[in-house]
Parts: structure tokens; sequence; C-alpha cells
């Protein structure tokens, strides 16, 4: 059985002074690691600096994804940095509100420069 | 079974690799009808949960190391996962262990609120009825 192509993409773009992170595809259990690691490399190399992670083109959204956001909020929050999530799909808002994450994460509606 | 059910059942033995995710979703994409982009997402947000789930706990055990994928597709279109783990606490809708922010079935609860488990200490199987058509379209 050939396999399907990967499904998952990062586009990091820094924007007056917010690291970006445009999330398209399948972001799950697989690919947590890979955002983590594209995340890292970023605050390496522009250490102190917001950070936006944009979901409108992502298709699917598991616990382990919401746990690398609230990871990554709670190291920004601990740095004086922010954290915003831009854009999550309508079923996305449903589970940040399931499970209290709308009151922990900053959540902008939309994303005005990727979407 | 009869073999009419059998000819309508597909049934996968997969490892328990957070690498067969993509094939999982694939497989359902590619067997069942459509669903709209958010519907789809829901889905297979909480077939992903499901998954995951099942992978740790057989991750966790020195068991079989694998889990099985079944897409019934008649009379009612249902996706099952079943692992050889240690078992989840479905009354209190616990995974045993999770690598993740703990609520995995919770989420999937939510999407697919008709979904069913059945779990002991040899093991889980979650079966997610999948959306009928004329729910597709929300």
């Amino acid at each position: 059985m050939n396999r399907p192509p990967p499904t998952f993409a990062i586009a990091t773009s820094l924007t007056n002074g917010v690291a970006c992170f445009d999330l398209s595809g399948e972001f799950d259990a697989r690919t947590v690691p890979q955002f983590e690691a594209e995340v890292a490399n970023q605050i390496t190399s522009t250490p102190d600096i917001d950070l936006a992670v944009c979901l409108g083109a992502t298709d699917i959204i598991d616990s382990s994804a919401l746990g690398a956001l609230v990871r990554l909020d709670a190291a920004q929050r601990k740095a004086n940095q922010s954290l915003t999530v831009h854009a999550p799909r309508p079923f996305q808002v449903d589970l940040l509100r399931i499970t209290g994450l709308t009151q922990i994460l900053t959540i902008a509606s939309t994303c005005e420069r990727c979407c | 079974m009869t073999a009419a059910q059998q000819d309508s059942t597909i049934c996968l033995t997969l490892p328990a690799d957070y690498e067969e995710l993509p094939l999982i979703r694939h497989v359902i994409r590619q067997t069942l009808a459509p669903l709209s982009r958010d519907q789809e997402s829901r889905y297979l947000g909480a077939v992903t949960e499901i998954a995951v789930n099942a992978i740790e706990s057989v991750t966790a055990t020195a068991r079989q190391r694998s889990i099985t994928l079944t897409i019934q597709l008649h009379p009612q279109p249902t996706v099952t996962i079943a692992d050889h783990g240690l078992g989840i606490d479905a009354s209190e809708l616990q995974p045993a262990k999770c690598g993740n922010l703990g609520q995995g079935l919770i989420i999937a609860k939510a999407a697919v609120p008709n979904l069913s488990i059945s779990s002991t200490d040899e093991g889980t199987i979650v079966r997610l009825p999948y959306p009928l058509p004329n729910q597709a379209a929300s």
C-alpha cells in the first residue's frame, strides 16, 4: 500500500517583531515534534520574541497539538513574551472551549497576515 | 460473521506508531463517503485521538505492539480501533497513560458523541459511528 504524502507544513516568517508560524495540514502527535523543533530553531535565532501560530489551514488538530500550544504558551509567559493563536477553525474553537483553553491561550479569531 | 458482513469490512493491523496516523486517516477518507471539510476534521480528529490513545496504551506494555483498524461499510459505516493495552477507565473518561493534555477521550466524545468504548485490562475497543449523509453537510 502506498503511503499518503506528508500532510503537514510550517511556513515561518518574522513580521513586526513577531515570529509567525503558519501551519497547514495535520497537526497531531506525529507532527508535534516537527512544530516544536521549528519553534525552538526560531527562538534560538531570535530569542525574546513574541510568537503567533496560525491554525487557519490545519485540517486535523488533536490533544497532543493542543498540549504543544499550552507548553509553548507557558514557556513564553515565563520569558515575558506572548503567544497568540490565530484563526482557529470552528471545530477547533469547540475543542479549545471543551478543554478550557480559551481561558488560557490568547486567541485571535482571524489572521490578517495569512488567512 | 456472515460472508456478506465480511465483504463489507476492511481490517488493517498496523504497528503502534504515530507514523501510521496519516495512513489511518487516508484509508478512512478513501473508503467512506466524503464529508464536509469541518465534519471530516471533527470525525478524523476523534479517530486520531483514539488511535493515539491506543498507540500509547500498547507502547506502555510489553504486549503486542500493534493496533487494529476496522472499517465497517454496511449497514452503518463505523470505524473501530482496537488495542491490547492496559485499558482505560471509560466511566471517568481518563486515559490510563497519555502524553498529551490527557483529554483525548473527552475531545473524541465531543466530536463523535455516539462513540462506544469497551475496555478491560486485556485491551480496548472503540467504535466510532461514521456520520450519516444527512449529517455530512453540517
